[in-house]
């Protein structure tokens, strides 16, 4: 059929500028986020200095790949900055991101809106494996100071444990989906079981493991974003870029499945191949964030909630949206925690619920904004 | 032609759904496909757009197989409204806006948003464009759900028991907005229905499925008692009024 060109109407345009809007001010806020992380702790470094610092940090670092052999001196302000409080910040912002668009896209994957990386056993097969790691091969060991109590004494056989488990608790799912047809219940219930499964196995070891090892696990399970090097938030943030890619690239095949199975296949979507592939995209952007910084929880559930009651459920705002929200709560999550019982720096962990549960709660009563 | 069904069979493991079913329709044509509950209709009209892949004969729009091409290219050629429509908290507009799915490549373009803005103007939807359709009433949705499957651009529209669920108001002005789409384009409908008295006002063929195979078929002269009798078990008379034919049940005890 045929349809005589409608003109372009002004209201829908209107109303999509403001959506752009919203994720354009949430953009912004988390830059400014950005900055007032790294100049609060326990030297407090002034805004200004702070941007100063990281736009002359980057203009060093270009000057030193251009010309190699260059000998950099940088002031303290720059060795706080760069070396401590940056990557912290960033890996806040690529783990927020992460986690929050995974869970966008396993809600409409499983059609549940409970939907998140903890729903499907991932972060607890993570800790399973961390903690195989620590107990089993004794990879964990504790020390004495007080900003950082207990170290990993191979931190890369953990991490590689947790992700193999992760990837590990992913395949089952497949699997079961594979012979039951990709079903979101089955998906989820499959999830929840594995979850069970990994935490028992958890406890199992960790009634056997003697003290250190317990409290290496336990510190394992904490996640903190202050663990990731350059090279490990360099990683991080490619698999994340890659999968909020990918996942914006399939919005549309989103909202189709967010209108019911027929309807996306009536529209031209390969559901299940949509559901296994998104499955696979986010299990592994989990995977890799829980394997390098330990369990956050929170973030994945709520961040793309609070953006529904933002700006609604349509994808192509909704994704963008969740990863913004994502990096702005789990930074500001991060930089609370460093803050708020100093000296004492508290892992992110506990300070995403706290954080995000009252903030969430609100929005919830509130309802939908119009 | 513009949909050729030959000896489409389906079932789900060992047990036989539909088997046999053989027509053709012709462009500005609706067929209303009747038969009591559980009788396969709905299976049917999923085997149309391999929804659910039929296990035996073949399925032509405009002489090209359907089972051999992609779903984004059937999706250009059959528009799907289901019985049932996820609300999700999109604009109506936005809702449409997915029926352009099978087109669109990274985004959309002026020309989508234009057939949307007239699909939109069609169903008499422009006031409410901007609402979410999580707030609106079913015959609200179902509208929202017709136009989606009309910017579809396709050739066959097909229509799981469009009606099912609306006032009187809503089923004619529904069931009008096939029938205007169908004359006015070259389009065909295929709708599954269980108002026999309104398939036998909109629609021009018939067909009666009984136990997964076609008991009758033709134009509104299969309507008969007897039929009727030996598809849904209940004994009726057929009367005209303004040219209609109407359906009236009996009471069991006076047949």
């Amino acid at each position: 059929m045929h349809f005589a060109d409608g003109a372009i109407p002004a209201d829908y345009m209107g109303y999509v500028r403001r959506k752009h809007l919203w994720i354009l001010g949430g953009v912004v806020l988390l830059f400014l986020l950005l900055i007032v992380s790294i100049s609060v702790g326990a030297v407090s470094i002034p805004p200004y200095e702070v941007f100063l610092s990281i736009v002359n940090g980057i203009v060093d670092r270009i000057h030193l790949l251009l010309n190699p052999g260059t000998v950099l001196n940088p002031s303290s302000t720059d060795r706080i900055v760069w070396n401590i409080r940056l990557p912290q910040a960033l890996a806040a912002i690529v783990a927020g991101v992460g986690l929050s668009v995974a869970g966008v896209a396993m809600q409409s994957i499983l059609r549940n809106p409970l939907g998140s990386p903890f729903t499907l056993g991932i972060s607890n097969a993570g800790a399973f494996g961390a903690a195989v790691s620590v107990i089993v091969l004794g990879t964990g060991q504790m020390h004495s100071s007080v900003a950082d109590a207990v170290t990993l004494n191979n931190p890369y056989v953990t991490t590689l444990m947790a992700f193999i488990f992760c990837l590990l608790a992913t395949a089952v799912i497949l699997l079961i989906s594979r012979i039951r047809g990709a079903s979101p219940e089955v998906m989820v219930l499959a999830g929840v079981a594995l979850s069970s499964l990994f935490t028992a196995g958890t406890m199992f070891l960790q009634y056997f493991a003697d003290d250190t090892q317990l409290a290496a696990v336990v510190f394992w399970t904490f996640g903190d974003v202050g663990r990731a090097s350059w090279q490990e938030l360099g990683i991080m943030a490619f698999v994340t870029a890659a999968a909020s890619l990918y996942f914006i690239a399939n919005r549309w095949n989103y909202n189709a499945i967010d209108a019911g199975d027929e309807t996306a296949k009536g529209l031209g979507v390969s559901v299940e191949a949509i559901r296994d592939i998104g499955m696979v995209v986010a299990a592994l952007v989990s995977a890799v964030i829980v394997s390098f910084l330990g369990v956050i929880g929170f973030v994945g559930l709520v961040c793309p909630h609070m953006v529904r009651r933002l700006i609604g459920d349509d994808q192509r705002f909704l994704i963008p949206g969740s990863c913004v929200m994502g990096g702005i709560l789990l930074l500001a999550s991060d930089t609370v925690a460093r803050v708020i019982v100093a000296p004492y720096i508290l892992p992110v962990a506990v300070l995403t619920a706290f954080l995000g549960a009252p903030v969430f709660i609100y929005l919830l009563l509130r309802g939908y904004r119009r | 032609m513009i949909l050729d069904v030959d000896g489409v069979a389906f079932n789900y493991r060992s047990a036989s759904v539909i088997r046999d079913i053989t027509f053709d329709l012709s462009p500005h044509q609706i067929l209303a496909i009747l038969g009591p509950n559980g009788v396969g209709k709905t299976t049917l009209l999923k085997c149309m757009n391999t929804i659910l892949r039929p296990k035996a004969g073949s399925v032509l729009i405009e002489g090209a197989d359907l089972l051999t091409a992609d779903r984004m290219e059937i999706a250009r050629k059959v528009g799907y409204v289901p019985q049932r429509c996820e609300a999700a908290r999109l604009t109506v507009f936005d809702a449409v806006l997915l029926g352009r799915r099978p087109h669109i490549g990274w985004d959309v373009t002026d020309k989508d948003i234009r057939i949307v803005e007239a699909a939109v103007r069609m169903l008499h939807l422009e006031d409410l464009k901007l609402r979410y359709i999580d707030e609106m009433s079913g015959g609200e949705l179902q509208k929202v759900s017709i136009a989606r499957a009309l910017v579809q651009e396709p050739r066959v529209l097909l229509l799981d028991e469009p009606t099912s669920s609306l006032d009187l108001k809503n089923q004619i002005e529904i069931l009008g907005i096939v029938r205007h789409v169908t004359t006015e384009h070259d389009v065909a409908a295929v709708m599954t229905m269980h108002d026999l008295n309104m398939a036998l006002r909109y629609a021009d063929r018939f067909i009666l499925l009984k136990d997964g195979v076609i008991h009758a078929a033709g134009g509104p002269d299969v309507v008969t008692p007897e039929i009727i009798e030996a598809v849904y078990g209940v004994p009726v008379t057929v009367e005209r009024y303004n040219g209609y034919r109407f359906v009236v049940p009996l009471e069991p005890e006076s047949a």
